[in-house]
């Protein structure tokens, strides 16, 4: 109950209900007593803490958010386990195909020829000399692409996503985070604008993603159509159909 | 997100405004938790970063003139980096991190000499705590010490909480408080947290 009584005295000394008597005792003893110098700071900061309602209804918007976002979560879960069985079926249908094709016996896998050939350092020092008036989030964005933080370059960049080269790099990105089917969206859209200085290397990129995630005919369409053209792609392009399979 | 300045942001976080921190949260806790677990933590790691890098934008948004110089999501990106790097230090993992002369910290408004960014920090990390504890007490004994948080004396108090008289607010005053420490310290000492 000792305790309870120090609570109590500490209140009172906070609240400034201490008479001057009891006030010059208390600060006596706070003087010496390190323990209730620390006692003290503890009830000022938690005051502190509970009178600053626009923090905890911050916190409190965040909380229910995030409850929310977890609830969501789980429920997309329970039902992916249905899709989970369904997905094991076609997987071992797949890897049965693959296995009767030769795809394990000659040349390189796709994926060694996208290693080989994606080489976007390059790029971004070209691409960078070229664009230095480009506007800052932009820059912040290269920056942190350079800094291989590819997370938070696409969200930073993403503030500029009509900007072609914005686009590119958020492709770019997304290679580099292995999340190849958002890369093809943002090449595409580079090719579609047809109107920027993006194309040639949005179109390398775009058939480097079908290649490693696999869809050859897609691949092979893509640089067929590159080495058929004039770009500085030419000859990378006939080189690689030179080695898919 | 796009037409939104990061001065707009600040805006928000600072009158909790719903909207903007539900795009905060969307577009950028999985950016926070995706680097928090990349580099050794656990969601629930993550998302105490994330809630910790929020708090220390909200007490920046309000000192006088303070401005963020990049995109918003860059400058909370390190908040929350050097808030994580501080929770490793502390586990031990990374034995210490050169903070002089740290242009990234002072590029978000933080003195890196005197580790100015680990004071607060931490601060904001006990405040969590605190209000954490608070949560867990009895609704009329946060009402209570809200309103003795915010001035009220015990007469003013008594009279809005209907008490028989002002002995009678004393006594509880004595006991909410003294419930909220206990917990609060048993709190502390499991999380290893010094004031």
């Amino acid at each position: 109950m000792k305790t309870n009584k120090n609570t109590g005295d500490l209140e009172a000394f906070l609240a400034g209900e201490l008479k001057e008597g009891e006030l010059w005792e208390f600060n006596k003893r706070l003087e010496a007593d390190l323990q209730l110098q620390k006692e003290v700071q503890l009830h000022r900061e938690i005051n502190q803490a509970i009178s600053d309602e626009g923090k905890w209804a911050l916190v409190n918007t965040l909380e229910k958010l995030h409850r929310h976002n977890k609830k969501s979560k789980r429920i997309t879960l329970y039902s992916w386990k249905t899709q989970a069985v369904a997905a094991s079926i076609v997987f071992f249908i797949m890897v049965g195909s693959l296995l009767t094709s030769n795809y394990f016996n000659t040349g390189m896998s796709n994926e060694a020829l996208y290693n080989n050939y994606f080489d976007v350092e390059n790029t971004l020092l070209t691409t960078r000399s070229e664009h230095s008036e480009e506007p800052d989030i932009i820059q912040e964005g290269l920056d942190n692409f350079a800094d291989g933080n590819y997370e938070l370059a696409i969200q930073v960049l993403e503030q500029k996503e009509s900007n072609m080269m914005s686009k590119l790099y958020i492709g770019f990105s997304h290679m580099k985070l292995e999340d190849y089917d958002k890369a093809i969206v943002s090449f595409k859209e580079i090719i579609e604008d047809n109107n920027n200085l993006f194309t040639d290397q949005a179109e390398w990129n775009l058939g480097l993603c079908y290649l490693v995630i696999d869809d050859t005919k897609q691949a092979k369409e893509v640089f067929t159509s590159i080495a058929k053209g004039k770009t500085t792609y030419k000859k990378r392009a006939q080189e690689i159909l030179l080695e898919i399979r | 997100m796009k037409n939104i300045s990061s001065a707009e942001i600040l805006e928000g976080i600072k009158n909790n405004d719903r909207s903007i921190i539900e795009l905060i949260y969307n577009k950028y806790f999985s950016t926070i938790s995706k680097f928090v677990q990349n580099n050794t933590g656990s969601e629930s790691d993550a998302w105490d970063v994330f809630q910790e890098g929020i708090v220390i934008v909200y007490e920046q948004s309000k000192t006088p003139d303070f401005k963020i110089n990049n995109t918003f999501i860059t400058y909370f990106y390190t908040v929350c980096k050097y808030r994580w790097l501080k929770t490793l230090r502390d586990r031990g993992i990374r034995k210490y991190e050169f903070y002089d002369d740290n242009k990234e910290l002072e590029n978000i408004g933080f003195n890196s000499q005197n580790n100015q960014f680990d004071e607060v920090a931490e601060k904001e990390r006990r405040m969590l705590l605190y209000k954490r504890n608070l949560d867990k007490i009895s609704k009329e004994c946060q009402k209570l010490l809200k309103l003795m948080a915010k001035g009220l004396n015990v007469n003013e108090i008594t009279l809005q909480l209907n008490y028989k008289s002002s002995g009678f607010t004393y006594k509880k005053r004595r006991i909410c408080k003294h419930m909220l420490i206990k917990k609060i310290k048993q709190d502390l000492n499991n999380n290893q947290i010094n004031l």
